[in-house]
């Protein structure tokens, strides 16, 4: 998913703290067009691809159902990707192998077959981020590597190893220069990688981490996912387990990889090799057609839901109602909007499923879909096979609006707040099953509607709890819950059982852990425990531009500089602080540290 | 009983292996400049509380039963410090004291999983070193797996 928009049509309430100096630093900057996400940068043709987007959207929202574009401005919920509506899908799990040009590569030396099988992998990224609108990623990067080598005939031997390890980390360098898109954004690559046991897999592995964990601050792409599974290399005897230890390494150093657990209930009925997951938290597994998988599959489209402004209403109409009256009413205008979200998907599936082949000349010439393009009698042959996704926003905020309370401070809350995320997974089934669609729940990223909720409710709604000017990621618990991660994480897994189409649980500390990667894998553990799919590391890490010292501050300790890189999450991806969405710059600076520091 | 300034919950990752609930013990005679916990230093400050209900109250909260104590300087209270040891023996336990390895009594040092040692020294201030705070301080693994 990424979104543009040129400018902030809702002034920001002023605060009542004062900004620390980086956060001054950063406003400064904010000028000319604001983009939706962090990964996206100004340029003249950049400028010009934006002021092309907003003509299409408002063309669209002008040509779609009232149904669908009144509550969309109104703020009731988000089209995401919007100018893509009928014209392409989100995002993809790329099958590389299916459709590799083998041919191609005969003629080569075995070094050049070295180096252009990474060429492939990047001609791939920069042309497939032409023909869709999300996030590319690639489910078994080290695996990958490991068949190509072997079906390739490529002798394991040093030379030609170290030849790979020097292509994988031109191949990171690359992914942190290169600009899709007229220049104007960085791609979204996830590699998913740690399950392999071959030599060449573990050697892929090993090469991505060591790179990226030993990189300057300022390499932040490509997302790496470690896979975790008991067996391979989750415990001390299993084989893959040294590389878990230099993932959980990494992560003390550089806040990547993230890891997605397949010991966690929600995932240990999967096939590990089979699933991957976008950097974003995008999950493609089950499936109304086939096999659990996520190979070949992408996202077609997702939309996302308000809470806090469904509880405003709520709480504007039946304040004096008990809770449990209010949760009802809750509900059922929850359904009222995911009833119409679903025509809406429905409406956007079914303008794409008419678009013609050729529309998706890479994924027609590379084959990288579960589905074979060429001999697909219809585009929803293939299509079909993707996720139709419902997402939502401000779980926390809707909740206080209703009850007054946090719910995450006592068990009963908690529960309500479940029953709430688990009824509308019940409507998502409820779709999947009626429309016979693979509809899921999402909790969304919402990098850009962190902000334009709020920043649109309160022009209607007079409530205390929009004083802040971002809403809550999806289930999460405050940013400044206090929680320490062991709570954090018992309290948010059981959301990431009911929240099907993908979901992320962060682990805030306050600097960067010092190689207590004791404490990584505790909170693994304990997540595996409390049912966590997935999970990241993140902690406030800035970068010296002249001296290139890494820590935790406003000025530079050693040379005293205040040109800071300033690296923090955001929705999944590492990105520069200076490039935040206004919602996300808010919600960063209330980031408080799971654990102290 | 045992005189302590307060205990945090929260989840440390900077004093020790883990994540580690610390409990910070009232009184110190180091007066160590820049030091981060001044509160601590008076030595009939904070709060008397019994050994025995700090271990209930220890055990019940600390799941992960992984505990730093610090201070304060612990090894003012060596008696009340080693009857709290010897009551958690389940425990992983760090203990962050100014003295140097050789002055901590050794009944201690066998119930210790880790120990950091060494006054603070402001001029040797390091942010990128493992869980001690100047570089003259040595933090080291005193039981193994």
């Amino acid at each position: 998913m990424n979104e543009t928009k040129v400018t902030n049509p809702v002034n920001i309430k002023s605060r009542t703290r004062v900004a620390p100096k980086r956060m001054q630093q950063t406003a400064q900057k904010r000028k000319g067009i604001q983009f939706d996400n962090a990964a996206q940068r100004k340029t003249y043709v950049g400028y010009v691809y934006e002021a092309g987007t907003n003509i299409i959207k408002s063309k669209i929202l002008d040509e779609i159902d009232d149904r669908f574009s009144i509550p969309h401005r109104e703020g009731d919920f988000h089209i995401h990707d919007l100018e893509a509506y009928g014209q392409t899908y989100n995002c993809l799990q790329v099958d590389i192998l299916q459709g590799f040009p083998y041919k191609r590569f005969e003629e080569y030396s075995t070094s050049r077959k070295i180096i252009e099988i990474i060429n492939h992998y990047k001609d791939i990224i920069a042309k497939l981020g032409n023909e869709q609108s999300g996030g590319i990623g690639f489910p078994n990067f080290d695996d990958e590597m490991c068949v190509l080598f072997n079906r390739m005939d490529i002798t394991v031997n040093d030379e030609n190893l170290d030849l790979l390890r020097c292509s994988i980390e031109s191949f990171v360098d690359w992914s942190n220069r290169a600009r899709e898109r007229c220049g104007q954004t960085t791609y979204y690559v996830t590699l998913n990688l740690g399950l392999s046991t071959t030599i060449v897999g573990r050697f892929t592995t090993k090469s991505v981490i060591e790179y990226y964990m030993n990189s300057p601050a300022e390499i932040i792409k490509p997302n790496i996912v470690f896979k975790v599974k008991k067996g391979i290399n989750h415990l001390p005897n299993d084989p893959n387990y040294d590389l878990f230890c230099l993932a959980n390494e990494s992560t003390c150093k550089k806040m990547i990889p993230t890891y997605l657990l397949f010991d966690s209930k929600v995932n240990s009925e999967f096939d590990p090799r089979m699933v991957g997951i976008m950097g974003c938290r995008t999950k493609v597994v089950s499936s109304l057609f086939g096999e659990d998988r996520s190979i070949g599959r992408i996202n077609v489209d997702c939309a996302t839901l308000n809470l806090p402004r469904i509880a405003l209403k709520i709480s504007r109409s039946s304040n004096d109602l008990p809770i449990d009256q209010k949760i009802m009413l809750f509900k059922q205008l929850c359904k009222k909007q995911s009833d119409v979200l679903c025509d809406l998907l429905i409406d956007r599936y079914h303008r794409l499923i008419t678009m013609d082949k050729g529309d998706f000349p890479v994924n027609c010439k590379y084959n990288i879909q579960l589905t074979d393009f060429n001999n697909a009698s219809s585009l929803e042959e293939i299509f079909r096979h993707g996720t139709l996704s419902i997402g939502f926003i401000g779980l926390s905020e809707a909740f206080e609006i209703l009850s007054g309370e946090k719910f995450y401070l006592s068990k009963e809350n908690h529960l309500l707040a479940l029953d709430i995320v688990g009824y509308m997974r019940n409507l998502l089934d409820e779709y999947r099953q009626t429309h016979q669609l693979n509809f899921t729940l999402l909790a969304s990223a919402g990098e850009y509607i962190s902000g334009r909720f709020p920043d649109i409710d309160r022009l209607e709604f007079d409530h205390p709890i929009l004083e802040e000017e971002y809403y809550t990621n999806s289930f999460h618990v405050d940013v400044n819950s206090g929680l320490n991660p062991l709570e954090k994480v018992r309290i948010e897994g059981p959301f990431h059982e009911l929240s099907n189409g993908g979901c992320i649980t962060y682990v805030e500390f306050q600097s960067a852990p010092l190689n207590n990667i004791e404490a990584i894998a505790e909170v693994l553990e304990e997540s595996v425990r409390s049912g966590i799919n997935y999970i990241g590391f993140n902690f406030p890490l800035d970068s010296c531009r002249t001296c290139k010292e890494v820590g935790t501050f406003d000025d530079c300790p050693k040379c005293g500089g205040s040109d800071i890189f300033r690296i923090r999450r955001v929705s999944g991806y590492l990105e520069e602080l200076e490039y935040f969405t206004p919602g996300k710059k808010a919600e960063e600076f209330h980031r408080t540290p799971n654990a102290r520091t | 009983m045992i005189r302590i300034n307060s205990i945090d919950y929260s989840g440390s990752i900077v004093d020790g292996p883990g994540i580690r609930t610390v409990l910070y013990v009232q009184g110190c005679d180091q007066a160590c400049p820049g030091c981060q916990n001044t509160k601590t230093w008076k030595r009939d400050g904070g709060t008397e509380v019994l050994i025995n209900d700090l271990v209930i109250e220890l055990r019940e909260k600390v799941t992960n039963k992984k505990l730093t104590i610090s201070g304060g300087e612990p090894l003012l209270q060596g008696d009340e410090v080693l009857s709290l040891l010897d009551s958690l023996s389940e425990f992983n336990v760090a203990l962050y004291t100014g003295y140097e390895l050789e002055n901590v009594p050794k009944e201690i040092l066998e119930k210790l999983d880790y120990i950091k040692v060494g006054k603070y020294i402001k001029e040797s201030r390091s942010t990128t070193l493992p869980y001690v705070g100047s570089s003259n301080q040595c933090f080291l693994i005193l039981k193994g797996d």
